[in-house]
Order: C-alpha cells, then structure tokens, then sequence
C-alpha cells in the first residue's frame, strides 16, 4: 500500500514530479519519509494535522499484513 | 441539491415505533398520509423498558419525492479517481457502484484484497478519495466506500457498545468515555442513547482523538 500512499500525495499536490516516498528501514519501526515540494506541505498534513493522519492510517494497514511498526513524516 | 432543499425523507428513533413515527412527521412537517414508513428497527423494549432497552428506528419517505443523485458524468469521474487510487496499490481490488443518492455514490470494494480495507483505514481512504475528488475533478460528488457489509456491521457493533457503556454508567454513577471515534461513528453513540433518560452524551477533545463521553443524568 505504499503505492497507494504515493498515488494519493500526487494527486493531493500542486507539484506530483517533487514527491518522493523513502522507506527506511529501523529497529522497531520503518519511517516512510515523504518529500513534497515546500508550497506542497500543508496540503498534504491538512488542518489539525487530518489529511497527515489519514495517510498514517492506510500506511498502517499496509504494515499491518509485515506486523512492523511504521511512522509517516512529511519532510518538505 | 441545495442545502436550502425541503427534505424529502428523514430518520427518527423513538421508544416505541410509534413515538419514533411521530417524531419523523414533526421533522419532515408532514401528517400520516403524505409519507411511506421503512422501519429500520423495531427496537426493545428491555427489561423494566430499561435494561438492554433499544430503540425503535424509522425512516420517513415523502410520497413521490424524487430521488436526487449526481450526474452520470459526476459519477464517473468520481469511480475513476477511486479506481485509478486502487490500481495504484497493486492489489487485487476495485470498486463497483452500489447505489447513488443526494451527492453521494455509494461504492463497494470488491476483489480477493478488498478485506484488507475493513478497517479505519477506509474511512481514511474515503476522506482523502474525496478530497481529491472534490478539488480536482468534480465538486458536486462524493463518495461512500464499503466493504461487504463492513459499514453495518460498524455501526450494530457501535451500538450495541454504547448500550453496554450506558448500562455501566447507570449502574456506577459515573460517566465513561469512550476510545476516540470519527464523526459519523460519534454520531451513531450519540444517535442510540438519544432516547435514554437515565444518561446524556456529548463529544470531547480535538481530532482524530475525539472521544464520546457517556454521562448519567443527576436524578
């Protein structure tokens, strides 16, 4: 499902060519860290944070099925 | 459809059928002879008319109200995006129009993967689905995402949750508050126990960590 993660950030912002989705691996948990475009930001966290923790939710469900621990940044 | 639109159906719930009745034709300013009943639930009486009690739910139809729906271009453009969306996770899942209604099309994800989205991460998809959809393609639609009949299930589970609390706080005294909930499963806690004169509810905190609060009325 990190794809679909990856599909919803680009249709969510101006600039789909600057996102980058990088998984890195940890101990416990594996950080997706997703780059957008600065002006990109806010449309991809949303007001009090809802769109950010939507795309947290999916991305947990695709983790779900591997049974590792995941955190989702947003990183301009 | 406009917000200003008469309403052509509602739903009301009440302790018997007959108050729940009552109460639709109050809300749709309507007599007996102008609307068609569903009962959604008979509703419980319980024990006393308190313990275990549910209650009784129907929906009112305006006789020959026209059902509104989005357009067929609306909709299409609508299941494109959500379908674009799930061909994207490269799983084996797609959706199939289930009904349409006001602005809503309801669809269903079919497909062996489809139960991986039973879960809050469909509403999380629904959100952002809709979003996309409504900023980019069309402003007019919006779409309800099901799987099986996951939706009902949620709801019967959540109920009957609240139910379970409510006999709790009746018998302690004490208010409880429940794990954070979205809006519409707020509003299915809030929406069972309306009724109830032993408790009251009312929503707290910021999201996505709002949580109902199940409190006992002083006596």
């Amino acid at each position: 499902m990190k794809e679909l993660v990856e599909y919803l950030v680009k249709e969510l912002v101006d600039e789909p060519d600057q996102v980058r989705i990088t998984e890195v691996p940890g101990e416990v948990a594996t950080t997706y860290e997703v780059h957008v475009a600065p002006n990109d930001v806010g449309k991809v966290i949303g007001k009090q944070g809802r769109i950010a923790n939507a795309l947290r939710t999916i991305a947990k469900a695709a983790a779900m099925k591997n049974k590792r621990k995941i955190y989702l940044e947003i990183i301009a | 459809m406009t917000d200003n639109a008469p309403l052509q159906s509602v739903e009301a719930t009440g302790r018997t059928i007959e108050e729940a009745k009552q109460r639709a034709l109050q809300l749709l300013n309507a007599t007996e002879e102008q609307v068609e009943w569903e009962i959604l639930d008979e509703g419980n009486r319980g024990i006393f008319g308190v313990l275990g009690s549910t209650p009784a739910r129907v929906r009112a139809v305006l006789k020959g109200a026209v059902r509104q729906a989005p357009s067929e271009e609306s909709e299409r453009k609508a299941m494109a995006v959500v379908n674009a969306a799930l061909r994207a996770s490269g799983l084996a899942v797609k959706a199939i129009k289930r009904d349409s209604y006001d602005c809503y099309v309801e669809l269903e994800l079919v497909g062996r993967d489809a139960q991986r989205f039973a879960g809050p991460q469909l509403d999380a998809l629904q959100y952002i689905l809709n979003i996309i959809i409504n900023k980019r393609y069309d402003k007019t639609v919006r779409v309800l995402l099901d799987v099986g009949d996951y939706r009902k299930q949620r709801a019967e589970k959540l109920r009957r949750m609240a139910l379970e609390v409510a006999k709790q706080v009746k018998e302690r005294g004490e208010e409880a508050v429940l794990d954070p909930l979205n809006a519409i499963e707020r509003r299915i806690i809030h929406h069972t126990l309306m009724d109830d004169p032993d408790v009251y509810t009312y929503s707290e905190g910021e999201e996505p960590e709002r949580r109902v609060v199940i409190s006992p009325r002083k006596q």
